[in-house]
């Protein structure tokens, strides 16, 4: 099996380029942002408004920032944001999927009807309208907090859907006609299935995170102490940046975004055709 | 070419067994709206400033010479409009009253306005745009997400590529690329301004306003939308593909119109309804960060003056529009979907 597996993973092959820009991203986000000379978010290091030069290769922002250490700070704080929501997302995500796939009866469809709601909701407007009511007392954690209540509905219906599959195959009954618990069932057997698909379903909460805090800075909703790529961009369209031509302010950030959130969903696809072929 | 004759005469059961749908839905979606109205409670509750002080900051800070004592007073019978004197189970009470008596009290913002005149007002362009994009999207998408899936090849690979690298981006990221290039750099998109919020009437200029300054806002939403349910009919297209009966269709020798429009698309089709009722929030959500961007005139403009004005009940009625026309655009969906599943009409609807 094991043998089999890697064969296929060596057939089937990854593209390396989505994950040559990942792997770039990060170190520019994490390892870059350790050297910054000065403090990237603090405001007039350096002289305002300078294209991107040798000496600033992004440019630098109306507040005298220089935006390529800023922006690698903000993307490492954009990133360690999604990581938490998609952290809590995904534990109650698996949670509530294997509770809703596995349980028979009116409690199943209890759970399911709940997330079946919760991927029905408008996220945004909700966030928005609490955001700006706790808009000062808006931290990183809280943030992640209560954004990650929104999150883990589509995961949890993904898995929910897996579960239901497993829980009919023949191994289920084996497994508990010969005693097994319900919790080390779910633990050996279930889990080793739906690995690939926790991972894939991460990386995308993660991705959504990422979008909806990026949103909601856009809004002005969002602790201004620490810098995000959303933050950034939203003091660019504050100082009307396009209008007044400094295009590399909200060039660089949205187009390291894009480029991360794109080739980040193309390896999680890879991940997910790999997980779906261990079935 | 099969007639389904089942399915032609109506008997009482079929009858019986749709009404018993509907009823069905018709609670689940109550039942929605109550979740997330207490949501929006929990949410307005669990902050840590109240209506009142905020319209007295308001007030103070244009600057109004207001002695201590008469702020008190104010902050009584704000508190005493929005019933925020009361224990919380009232409050509560009250909350889902307003809900159901629609009513979300006076706007803050423009004071006496009720919220809901504000919202009538601008709520018809969102519809708008959101109609027209939504079904455009949806329709779009399948199709060629079908044919993608069937004629596999270099073109179908290039857009499944391309919708794979627009599907996750955020909408106000996408919103603002599409709104620098069609402003700066084509300078074709001319809507941004006052222009489109005269009252909308059936003149020939008034349409002509309207299309100029929605059409970006809806290039933005239909390409995101396109891509993803490409993506999506893609991927059930492409496990559609490998069924049995596919492969006997192809042995009968059906035309390859038949396959692709009677058999997989026929067979697309359910998943993406159900796909489309889940996923009414989200691109409800998408459509307001775009609307916010391109500040046009529908709800997400509304938000945006909410945040400018710190409009604490403006924005609580957006939130419910918002709530409940999702929820009930998912029970139209839901009430349409026995004519094109014929399970539901024979009383098989388990999952």
């Amino acid at each position: 099996m094991g043998l089999q597996v890697s064969n296929m993973r060596l057939r089937l092959g990854v593209n390396p380029i989505p994950i040559a820009i990942v792997v770039i991203i990060i170190l520019y986000s994490f390892v870059v942002s350790l050297f910054a000379p000065y403090d990237p978010s603090a405001w007039n290091m350096v002289p305002r408004d300078q294209p991107p030069s040798l000496k600033y290769p992004f440019g630098t922002t109306s507040l005298g920032q220089d935006l390529f250490w800023l922006c690698s700070y903000a993307l490492r704080n954009s990133i360690i944001m999604s990581l938490l929501v998609s952290s809590i997302g995904i534990l109650i995500a698996i949670m509530m999927g294997v509770i809703a796939g596995y349980v028979r009866g009116r409690f199943s469809s209890v759970m399911t009807f709940i997330i079946d709601s919760f991927c029905a909701l408008p996220a945004l407007p909700i966030l928005v309208l609490l955001f700006m009511m706790m808009r000062e007392y808006l931290s990183p954690l809280t943030m992640a907090l209560w954004i990650s209540i929104f999150s883990w509905s589509w995961p949890a219906r993904n898995i929910r859907s897996i579960i239901l599959g497993l829980r009919e195959r023949g191994f289920t009954y084996i497994a508990k006609f010969s005693g097994y618990a319900i919790f080390d069932l779910i633990r050996y057997h279930y889990l080793p299935y739906i690995y690939g698909l926790v991972v894939t379903n991460f990386l995308g909460i993660m991705l959504w995170a990422i979008g909806i805090e990026t949103t909601l800075a856009v809004f002005g909703l969002i602790s201004l102490t620490t810098p995000t790529l959303g933050l950034t961009i939203f003091w660019a369209m504050n100082y009307q940046a396009i209008a007044r031509g400094i295009w590399w302010w909200i060039f660089f950030p949205s187009a390291l975004l894009i480029l991360f959130i794109a080739s980040a969903y193309f390896v999680s696809l890879d991940l997910y055709r790999r997980a779906y072929l261990r079935f | 070419m099969y007639s389904n004759a089942l399915s032609t005469r109506v008997t009482k059961s079929m009858i019986k067994s749709i009404l018993m749908w509907i009823s069905k839905r018709l609670i689940i979606t109550i039942l929605v709206i109550w979740i997330g109205v207490t949501l929006l409670f929990i949410a307005t509750r669990l902050s840590p400033m109240d209506p009142a002080s905020v319209i007295i900051g308001r007030i103070t800070a244009w600057g109004a010479g207001l002695g201590g004592k008469e702020l008190e007073k104010m902050r009584q019978s704000i508190l005493q409009l929005y019933g925020l004197d009361k224990p919380v189970l009232y409050q509560y009470l009250d909350f889902l009253k307003g809900v159901i008596t629609w009513n979300f009290g006076p706007s803050l913002a423009f004071f006496p306005t009720p919220v809901i005149d504000i919202i009538n007002r601008n709520i018809w362009w969102t519809v708008f745009l959101l109609l027209t994009t939504l079904i455009v999207s949806w329709i779009l998408g399948i199709v060629s997400g079908v044919l993608a899936s069937y004629f596999e090849g270099r073109v179908s690979k290039l857009a499944v590529t391309i919708s794979a690298a627009l599907y996750p981006l955020p909408y106000v990221i996408f919103a603002l690329v599409l709104f620098i290039i069609f402003t700066i750099i084509i300078p074709i998109y001319s809507g941004v301004g006052g222009a489109g919020f005269t009252i909308p009437s059936l003149t020939w200029s008034f349409i002509v306003a309207a299309i100029s300054r929605a059409w970006l806002p809806a290039l933005t939403l239909i390409v995101l939308w396109v891509a993803s349910w490409l993506l999506t009919t893609y991927s059930l297209g492409i496990s559609l593909k490998r069924e049995d009966y596919i492969y006997y269709a192809n042995i009968r020798g059906l035309t390859r119109q038949d396959i692709v429009f009677g058999y997989i698309g026929k067979n697309v089709l359910l998943p993406q309804i159900t796909a489309l009722i889940l996923s009414l929030g989200n691109m409800f959500s998408g459509a307001l960060a775009t609307e916010y961007i391109f500040s046009y005139p529908g709800l997400g403009y509304l938000i945006l003056l909410g945040l400018q004005r710190a409009d604490y009940s403006l924005l609580l009625g957006v939130c419910t529009y918002a709530i409940v026309g999702v929820a009930v655009a998912g029970l139209i969906l839901d009430i349409i979907y026995p004519l094109i599943d014929p399970r539901v009409k024979y009383g098989f609807t388990g999952e």
